[in-house]
């Protein structure tokens, strides 16, 4: 038993070394310097015209601080600020031996006085410093120095969370080798296999839900507020198009309640944003006009599925952060059964690790993380569409069943699929990615033909309905089946010019889909949504950050899906394969032709690449003679997933608003002062 | 009864496996003939009809090409109409208008008079669907000389109300006569983009169909000779072509080329002629003046001091004891200026420097890559191999560097011809059956000259010296007399060298170890240069190693980045970077290691490919922390990464199961694809830009080669 222990005891106790050692290397190294310390009063520093009340310096952003005769070498600097809980960001310039007329920068700095670690700044004179300058570049409210500290200790940052997750992969990794965890294959039947599932989906719900509350402004904190509005029966007191879209459903009638100006129903081309601009007529931006109305175009699903029932049950609005953290959970939930239940469909030998952390990756990696951060109605389709596409890629597969058909699952399956394109029309196509499944199930003649019958009528009969009642609303909005409304847009551009089948489209969806890197720096959260703005596609389009397959690792294999699925004897495999490859790649095209290039839009094909790179690594580890996968191929799917899911997390903290330090300074803070810890 | 057939098929379609049909294949020559004439009618078709879609698309569409000669212009902003009708541009911001058009328009063709200057245009569009403004387009750089540069693709959504262009950057000077709307792109078949596809996919084809994954390397065999010696032939041509296409097209004019008539005691850019003038004058401090105020101030090296007190001073010239030094390794000038000027009369510029230690170093790599192989004892795929020996070559960084021309190059790729040259001679000593003491000799030369070029390469030297020193003190089979006589061989010019070079160092900064480098008058104080903490250490991997780089869908598509890493002092150059993982092939070169599990005992081979991938890491931290981040740095450590992978990959071959050999050979050829298409991409630019500058026909034209759909 004591031998047993040992090991993660010597592991844990690595970790505490880190811990002290490295992550706070920092504060030992100034605790342990015999640098002179030095407290300086308000008056020490100097500001042209600055204002002392009560022995207090009111500080003026772009105005600089100086504190002159120094005569030290300095490694820190601590600015006692008086604040009301607020960041202050500032950049420090110094004079030293090495520079001694004028001032060389020495790092930005962002700080909050309830995390002690941000509070000092670790900077480096050459020989002794002279002067230090400190200019204020960002400051939310008052801001009073009641001095400044030279030399302060920097404290102690004994991060718990740190600590943990550093011993849980030295653990991990001890167990992945030592206890033969690489060669252990997926059985649904073991119960230990799916309470690892479930811990995966814990996980993503876990890391949704940190998201959702770090989404919400400290300030403004508190759950109800958070999760409902009251209903107030003006479509204008509302941003949100689904609360709109909900006004108007409670008055019985499809357009918005929003009163159209006169003026824009004279323009020539109101679509045209040039004509609006110089006419200078008000205008409800991103809703359809048609006929003289307003209509959100944006998918029904969401409202059908959570903003409409929460209204029925409590009287209230659900809130659009909640929205996302609705849909955002469903998806944690549904994606790894998804990936689950299809792979273990479709490869009879499925790696475990590689099927718990690819699916962490698909979950995190994907981009649904980022819509979660973001939060506005326009993630909200996004969203609704993942989550319903991984409950009917589940579903499905758990379904067509052929040793254990199901009605239900399939009616279920059915239901998502409906619901799915109700979302976001675009992903009707993934439909494709079921039917070689789909179409084995029904023409099996190992299952008696009413089974089939049953299971077949139980998901077309919703699709059926479904698809009916959305071309009834379509019609009656904009007098076609087949309108959603989204060509009406009152947006950037006039988007009845944007077409489908323009070759010349080709090339910048291959850069900004496939491969567009994201920025990696090392600022905290080093991996940022990149802007790279190539060249104006006749500027119909839009071109907002995002990142292509090639910035996710893990999805990178899914581009040799194609090679490995040309050995593959099995077609059911082989086809699906191919899918998973094919139907995302179109969905890029489509999406660049008729959108652009948009944070979100990256979301709608990121998952399905991510599944896709993990199909490949299963099914490349299938095929390994002998009983178990090779120990290296394993090794390094593990490390590429990993990655990617740590990537996905970075970039949901970067956003690209930097929506988390406007919303959550403080929790923004600590996270960085605990990765990045060697400044 | 045929229906009822494709209903059972259809049904019973994921019933069955797919069943492999009996091999009925023709023999290999014949598939080979087949696929290559489909190969090249695909190449003909795709020519003809795809990379030229814009002429046809010209003649489809049928629009009418409506001329706007200048005096037709309007709003004009920042430009002049001359008299003689044409459009002048002058000032910063110019802008002219053509108004009335209500047009379908598919291209906008400018017409300029030729400058040698290239120029950068935008295009403002008013149509349709933006009728009460102008949307702009990306910038399109253009020249003259290149008339498909001038004819743009610009697609009006409806009709086109008016059109707008505008100049960014620097276009004071240049002459539009007019523009024409839906000027006919004329047909133009390429016969470089036809000839390079085609030969492309043929060699894919015959790769794959005559199995080159399974043709193992073998040095005796005369095709692959030949075969490596036509590539190496090429690599030479195309270091000239990067030589050439970065000088200034009139460099003609010039009186004497790319030589300088040598004036005694003139001050000169190049630190080499300022080097040459000193030794001929028989002193070791070049033969400038310092500033009287220089002396006096507390510290001169400080930059804040010297530019409050408006100081002049020479840049990046070390300062001791009131005398001006140039700290720049002084082999080159023993190896190329000074033969040089005895032959010619004449000092060579640093263009001409820069070509012939190119050269060199790409003669010395030549020679020494089978070597490498040979004291590895590897016999990896041909096709890995020839593909790992271009990799090396165009992607160290020779042909970047090369593109930035000057005195500062000279040094690094005097120091990295100096290393392979010296680890040549080092394999040569050491794989000949009967060691010659000659090689040995020349080895020491070579360290020397190491030495006195670029003095961080030294760190290298042990390794270079690893197979000499191996054969002197382990090869039983060696007389011990010849032995020793090859490592006195290797001693004599080493311990010459080294003494050599400590007098010269004493000589001029009181310290036997002291290059001058911490003397130098630049953006920092370098003495305060330390070797880096944690942070730092973070900062420089970062940098050197992880840097993404700079990806576009504008020629030559991949380029270094400038994105930050963080605050570090403040005291280090900060350049435009990329890290060496985005040439992929680095990302093999753990399997260098990796492989070596499984033996009892490590060999000396084992030791090079630890030193192979040690080393460059070592390198990495050292150019940090004394220099800061530079891409000419990389070329001090970007060779032995490279070779660190080129040697993983095929030693991850070799150690892969038979049944995943195929696949693992086509992800290292990829990878090496990969990396030999971003080192093309990054020569074609430099810091610089010379191509583009000096050749703008030339560059915009194998641009549009590229891009025929702009």
């Amino acid at each position: 038993m004591k031998k047993k222990l040992l090991p993660p005891i010597l592991l844990f106790l690595l970790a505490l070394v880190l811990e002290l050692g490295v992550f706070n290397f920092r504060h030992l190294v100034t605790a342990l310097d015999s640098l002179h310390q030095r407290l300086l009063p308000a008056s020490s520093l100097r500001m042209e015209n600055g204002e002392y009340q009560d022995g207090r310096l009111r500080v003026k952003e772009g105005e600089p601080i100086y504190i002159y005769n120094i005569g030290k070498e300095l490694k820190s600097v601590e600015l006692l600020a008086d604040t009301q809980g607020q960041v202050y960001t500032y950049d420090l310039l110094i004079q030293d031996q090495a520079y001694s007329k004028g001032w060389r920068y020495a790092g930005t700095y962002s700080s909050i006085w309830s995390v002690p670690r941000s509070k000092v700044a670790s900077i480096h004179s050459n020989g002794k410093a002279s002067a230090l300058q400190i200019v204020f570049t960002s400051l939310q409210g008052d801001l009073f120095l009641y001095g400044a500290a030279l030399n302060p200790t920097v404290p102690m940052n004994f991060s718990i969370g740190r600590l943990f997750w550093v011993s849980a992969v030295l653990l991990g990794g001890w167990l992945f080798f030592k206890k033969r965890l690489w060669a252990v294959e997926f059985c649904p039947q073991n119960p230990r296999h799916r309470f690892s599932v479930a811990a995966v989906i814990l996980l993503g719900m876990l890391f949704c839900g940190y998201s959702f509350i770090t989404t919400i402004p400290d300030t403004e904190w508190y759950l109800g507020q958070a999760l409902s509005l009251p209903y107030t029966g003006d479509a204008l007191s509302y941003s949100d198009a689904y609360h709109q879209q909900l006004d108007a459903w409670i008055k019985w009638q499809a357009e918005l309640d929003i009163p159209v100006d006169p003026a824009l129903q004279t323009l020539e081309n109101p679509y045209d944003p040039s004509q609006r601009s110089e006419a200078g007529v008000p205008f409800a931006y991103d809703r359809a006009y048609y006929n003289g109305s307003y209509y959100s175009y944006y998918g029904v699903g969401p409202l059908v599925a959570a903003y409409l029932p929460f209204y029925l049950l409590t009287g209230r609005m659900l809130s659009t952060q909640a929205a996302c953290l609705v849909f955002g959970m469903s998806f944690c939930l549904a994606m790894p059964l998804a990936v689950m239940q299809l792979l273990f469909r479709l490869v009879k030998r499925v790696n475990l690790p590689v099927l718990l952390i690819g699916a962490l990756a698909v979950v995190l990696g994907g981009g649904a993380m980022w819509c979660v951060r973001i939060a506005t109605f326009y993630e909200v389709p996004v969203l609704a569409a993942l989550s319903f596409l991984a409950a009917f890629l589940f579903f499905g597969a758990r379904g067509a069943n052929l040793e254990k058909p199901s009605s239900v699952y399939m009616a279920l399956s059915g239901i998502s699929y409906i619901f799915m394109v109700a979302s976001r029309p675009n992903f009707g196509l993934y439909g494709l990615l079921l039917a070689p499944i789909f179409w084995q199930f029904l023409f099996h003649k190992g299952l008696p033909g009413k089974k089939r019958a049953a299971s077949a009528a139980a998901f077309g009969l919703p699709v059926l309905l479904g698809a009916a009642a959305l071309m009834w609303y379509n019609a009656v909005r904009f007098d076609s089946l087949f309108e959603f409304g989204a060509v009406y847009n009152l947006t950037i551009s006039d988007v009845r010019y944007n077409t489908l089948f323009k070759l010349g489209n080709f090339f910048p969806t291959v850069y900004h889909y496939l491969l567009q890197l994201p920025t990696f720096d090392l600022y905290f959260p080093f991996f940022r949504l990149s802007g790279m703005d190539q060249v104006a596609w006749h500027n119909y389009y839009y071109a907002w950050p995002t990142v292509g397959l090639l910035g996710l690792p893990g999805a990178v294999p899914a581009l040799g899906l194609p090679f490995l699925a040309k050995g593959e004897k099995n077609r059911l495999l082989r086809h699906t394969m191919v899918l998973f490859l094919l139907v995302p790649l179109f969905l890029c095209f489509f999406d660049f032709s008729v959108a652009g290039i948009f944070t979100r839009y990256a979301a709608d094909v990121l998952p399905i690449f991510l599944f896709g790179g993990v199909l490949y690594t299963v099914v490349f580890l299938s095929r390994t003679k002998g009983d178990s996968a090779d120990k290296k191929q394993v090794t390094i799917a593990i490390i590429l997933f990993f990655c990617t899911a740590l990537i996905g997390i970075f970039l949901s903290f970067s956003g690209y608003f930097g929506h988390f330090l406007i919303d959550s300074p403080k929790e923004y803070i600590k996270l960085q002062t605990v990765f990045q810890w060697w400044t | 009864m045929q229906v009822k057939t494709w209903v059972k098929k259809l049904t019973g379609f994921y019933e069955q496996d797919v069943v492999q049909a009996p091999s009925k294949r023709r023999p290999k020559r014949q598939r080979m003939l087949m696929v290559g004439v489909v190969i090249v009618c695909f190449a003909v078709l795709a020519e003809i009809f795809i990379c030229n879609s814009r002429a046809w698309e010209a003649k489809l569409a049928g629009l009418p090409a409506l001329y706007y000669p200048a005096q037709q212009f309007s709003s004009l902003q920042d430009c002049t109409l001359r008299e003689d009708g044409l459009l002048e541009i002058t000032g910063e911001n110019p802008v002219f208008t053509i108004d009335d058009i209500y047009q379908k328009v598919h291209s906008v063709a400018l017409d300029v008079v030729e400058t040698p200057k290239p120029f950068t245009f935008q295009v403002g569009v008013c149509d349709d669907a933006f009728a009460k403004g102008e949307r702009w387009s990306s910038s399109f750089t253009a020249h003259g000389g290149a008339r498909r540069s001038l004819n743009v693709a610009i697609r009006s959504n409806g009709q086109m109300h008016s059109l707008s262009v505008s100049f960014p950057g620097e276009a004071a000077g240049l002459f539009v006569t007019g523009v024409e709307l839906n000027r006919p792109v004329p047909f133009h078949f390429s016969w470089l983009r036809f000839l390079s596809g085609a030969a492309g996919l043929i060699l894919l084809a015959a790769a794959v169909i005559y199995r080159w994954d399974r043709r193992l390397l073998c040095l005796r065999n005369n095709k692959q000779q030949l075969i490596y010696r036509l590539c190496a032939a090429v690599l030479a041509a195309f270091f000239c072509f990067t030589f050439y296409s970065g000088l200034p097209a009139d460099m003609h004019k010039e009186p004497h080329g790319l030589a300088a008539e040598y004036h005694p005691g003139e001050e000169s850019f190049d630190r080499y002629h300022m080097m040459f003038d000193s030794l001929k004058n028989g002193r070791l401090d070049l033969n400038l003046e310092p500033n009287e105020r220089l002396p006096l101030v507390t510290n001169p090296y400080d930059p804040s001091i010297r530019e409050e007190l408006e100081i002049p001073f020479p840049w990046d010239i070390a300062y001791y004891e009131g005398k001006f030094y140039s700290y720049f390794g002084v082999a080159p000038l023993f190896l190329f200026h000074l033969p040089y000027y005895c032959l010619t009369g004449f000092l060579p510029s640093a263009e001409l420097a820069t070509l012939f230690f190119g050269l060199l170093f790409l003669m010395g790599y030549t020679l020494c890559y089978p070597r490498l192989f040979e004291y590895l004892n590897m016999k990896p795929p041909f096709l890995l191999w020839l593909g790992g020996y271009l990799a090396g070559a165009l992607a160290c960084g020779a042909l970047w560097v090369m593109r930035r021309p000057l005195f500062y190059e000279v040094a690094a790729l005097c120091g990295i011809a100096s290393v392979v040259w010296m680890l040549y001679f080092s394999l040569q000593t050491a794989l000949r059956k009967k060691q010659k003491p000659l090689f040995a000799l020349l080895t020491g030369i070579a360290a020397v000259m190491v030495a006195s070029s670029r003095p961080n390469l030294l760190l290298y030297s042990l390794l270079a010296a690893l197979p000499l020193l191996q054969a002197c003190f382990f090869d039983r089979q060696q007389p011990f007399k010849k032995r020793l006589i090859t490592l006195c061989c290797l001693a004599v010019p080493l311990a010459a060298g080294a003494g050599g070079l400590m007098w010269y160092n004493y000589t001029r900064f009181g310290s036997v170890l002291e290059f001058g480098a911490r003397y130098q008058l630049t953006v920092s104080d370098i003495s305060y240069n330390r070797a880096p903490g944690l942070g730092g250490l973070l900062t420089g991997v970062y940098h050197y190693l992880l840097q993404p780089p700079y990806l576009s869908l504008d020629f030559p598509y991949f380029g270094l980045s400038g994105y930050g890493a963080g605050f570090f002092g403040n005291y280090y150059f900060l350049n435009p970077m990329v890290g060496a993982v985005y040439l992929p092939i680095v990302l093999a070169s753990p399997w260098v290691l990796l492989c070596q599990k499984g033996r009892k005992k490590r060999g000396f081979s084992d030791w090079f490919g630890w030193g192979l991938l040690g080393l460059p890491l070592l390198m990495v931290i050292l150019l940090f922390s004394m220099g800061g981040v530079h891409f000419r740095y990389t070329l001090d450590f970007m060779l032995f990464l490279l070779l660190a992978g080129i040697l993983g990959g095929c030693k991850l071959y070799k150690n892969t199961a038979a049944r995943l050999k195929k696949p693992v050979f086509w992800a290292v050829a990829i990878l090496l694809l990969l990396t030999c298409l971003a080192g093309l991409a990054l020569s074609f630019t430099g810091e610089y830009n010379l191509f583009l500058h000096n050749r703008p026909e030339w560059f915009l034209n194998l641009k549009y080669c590229l891009e025929w759909w702009r």
